[in-house]
């Protein structure tokens, strides 16, 4: 399809591990629209991790074998953010979100200007001189996400990103994403273990197994995307739905 | 009241060094022993001596072993830190290390001696040896357990091999370094001065032998004080290096 920012076929991975190959993922398909939104969810081990960084090209050759389809935009065109959020202890607020700007050779004026915008939405302006050891939670996922954005990528690839803060925190920055998701038309794929954050982000959902990981199934979700819809039958639903086919999985693996 | 941290921890190194001398003093009177003159005695040796061939004795010395450290450092760091990412380099060369490192560098005296003759450049050698092999292995090992978060993270932004040097690898070793080159300082004011009581001229170690040979008890507690405070200064500016450059390791 020529809409297609993401087209994963058949997608085979396993880890080298001292001479043997260890399988990661079996027959996995994904594809994603642009300006779509879709959340991988599954318990941990199931591989969804791993599904990310291939797709973010992290892997070299001797750490995985991989076998199968992957088309995903070039690596400029992306972003990533991990669990622990990947900053850098020892560069500041702006230094960590100018980093990416800075290794791919466009820390031009307009580019901070643009920068000093995104930390001002954010609400992190006034911390740009401090260290990630004197953030909050919160206030350093923000930081990767201005450090993403700064990038103004097409597609950006969350592991985790929300799981170790508090109830609010994670819930002001749910509303968050789907806001930005919403303005810059960018395409967003998340892997989460939370079921409610799986639903209420992605209108498509990939619920995996482990052992090795594979799509257990796949739901349109058409009605997420913003933030009442944490409030609709449909939503609890679907949730229902997903904690099934979780433990349906589970025991099936087990 | 709020007393600003930095005088503060002056008046605790005054208090200290006050504590010294006075327990300095209690032995020397104790022992009542030329050998062991009181502190006022040395430190005025010391001051008149300043004149006298201690200030350009220092300078000798503090040359030396700043000109070491430097050479050393500036060598040991890059390849430190190439060995410890560089497996295919680490698994030839490492094993070279492992047999170097253990041995006290000072036995290489004589063969150094005999090399590069008795002037400043033996010196430097011996003391660069000795420090360049602590920060290499200390630079190799903490780049090796550098976290692969941070790595994953700045390769994904794209990140050469350059950059993961110069945002990553670097300042995640820099505070090891730093610990590293703190306790290698003291061993190499202690090579600096056996350097310097062999068939020298100039340099603090020959100013206090010349003194004990000639029996000049004060000038030769003068150039123990002398020895003390090049030790103090270096170790004084480490510290002020590292919190210029590591800046995130002091927040609080």
């Amino acid at each position: 399809m020529a809409n297609d920012l993401v087209n994963i076929e058949k997608l085979q991975v396993s880890y080298r591990k001292s001479g043997s190959l260890v399988p990661a993922l079996e027959n996995v398909d994904l594809y994603l629209e642009q300006g779509q939104t879709c959340t991988v969810i599954g318990p941990s081990g199931c591989g969804k991790s791993t599904l990310l960084f291939i797709l973010a090209g992290l892997f070299t050759d001797a750490e995985v074998e991989v076998r199968g389809r992957v088309l995903c935009p070039e690596k400029h065109r992306m972003a990533l953010i991990l669990q622990d959020y990947g900053l850098l202890p020892w560069k500041t607020v702006w230094d960590n979100a100018m980093l990416g700007l800075n290794i791919r050779g466009m820390s031009n004026e307009a580019k901070k200007g643009g920068l000093v915008k995104i930390l001002q939405d954010l609400g992190i302006w006034e911390f740009k001189d401090r260290f990630p050891a004197q953030l909050s939670g919160g206030q350093r996922q923000r930081v990767a996400i201005a450090r993403a954005l700064a990038l103004e990528p097409e597609l950006l690839l969350m592991d985790e990103p929300l799981s170790s803060l508090d109830a609010l925190t994670r819930e002001a920055l749910q509303e968050l994403l789907l806001d930005i998701c919403r303005k810059t038309k960018m395409s967003l794929i998340l892997v989460t273990h939370n079921i409610e954050e799986a639903v209420l982000l992605g209108r498509q959902v990939l619920v995996m197994s482990p052992g090795p990981g594979r799509i257990l199934n796949v739901l349109e979700n058409s009605s997420a995307g913003n933030i009442g819809y944490r409030n609709q039958q449909a939503y609890f639903e679907r949730c229902l739905k997903i904690r099934k086919i979780l433990e349906r999985g589970i025991n099936d693996a087990c | 009241m709020h007393v600003n941290p930095s005088v503060k921890s002056f008046s605790n190194y005054f208090i200290a060094a006050l504590f010294l001398i006075l327990l300095w003093q209690l032995i020397s009177l104790c022992m009542a022993d030329l050998a062991l003159p009181g502190p006022i005695h040395a430190i005025h040796a010391f001051i008149t001596g300043l004149d006298n061939g201690i200030s350009r004795n220092l300078l000798f010395s503090a040359f030396r072993v700043v000109i070491s450290i430097l050479l050393s450092t500036l060598l040991a760091i890059p390849l430190g830190l190439l060995l410890g990412r560089e497996t295919h380099l680490d698994r030839f060369l490492g094993p070279v290390i492992y047999l170097i490192y253990p041995i006290p560098k000072i036995v290489f005296l004589p063969v150094v001696l005999s090399l590069f003759g008795l002037g400043n450049w033996a010196k430097i050698f011996l003391i660069s040896l000795l420090i360049f092999f602590q920060i290499l292995v200390t630079a190799r090992d903490a780049a090796k357990s550098v976290e692969r978060l941070y790595l994953y993270s700045v390769k994904s932004l794209g990140a050469s091999r350059k950059d993961i040097y110069r945002h990553v690898i670097l300042p995640a070793c820099l505070p090891e370094i730093f610990t590293s080159l703190r306790i290698g300082l003291g061993a190499a004011i202690a090579v600096l001065f056996i350097t310097e009581t062999f068939a020298s001229s100039e340099g603090v170690g020959f100013y206090l032998m010349d003194s004990w040979s000639r029996m000049a008890y004060n000038e030769m507690y003068a150039g123990v004080i002398a020895m003390s405070l090049l030790g103090l200064v270096l170790y004084i500016i480490l510290d002020w290096l590292e919190k210029k450059i590591c800046p995130w390791k002091f927040l609080y």
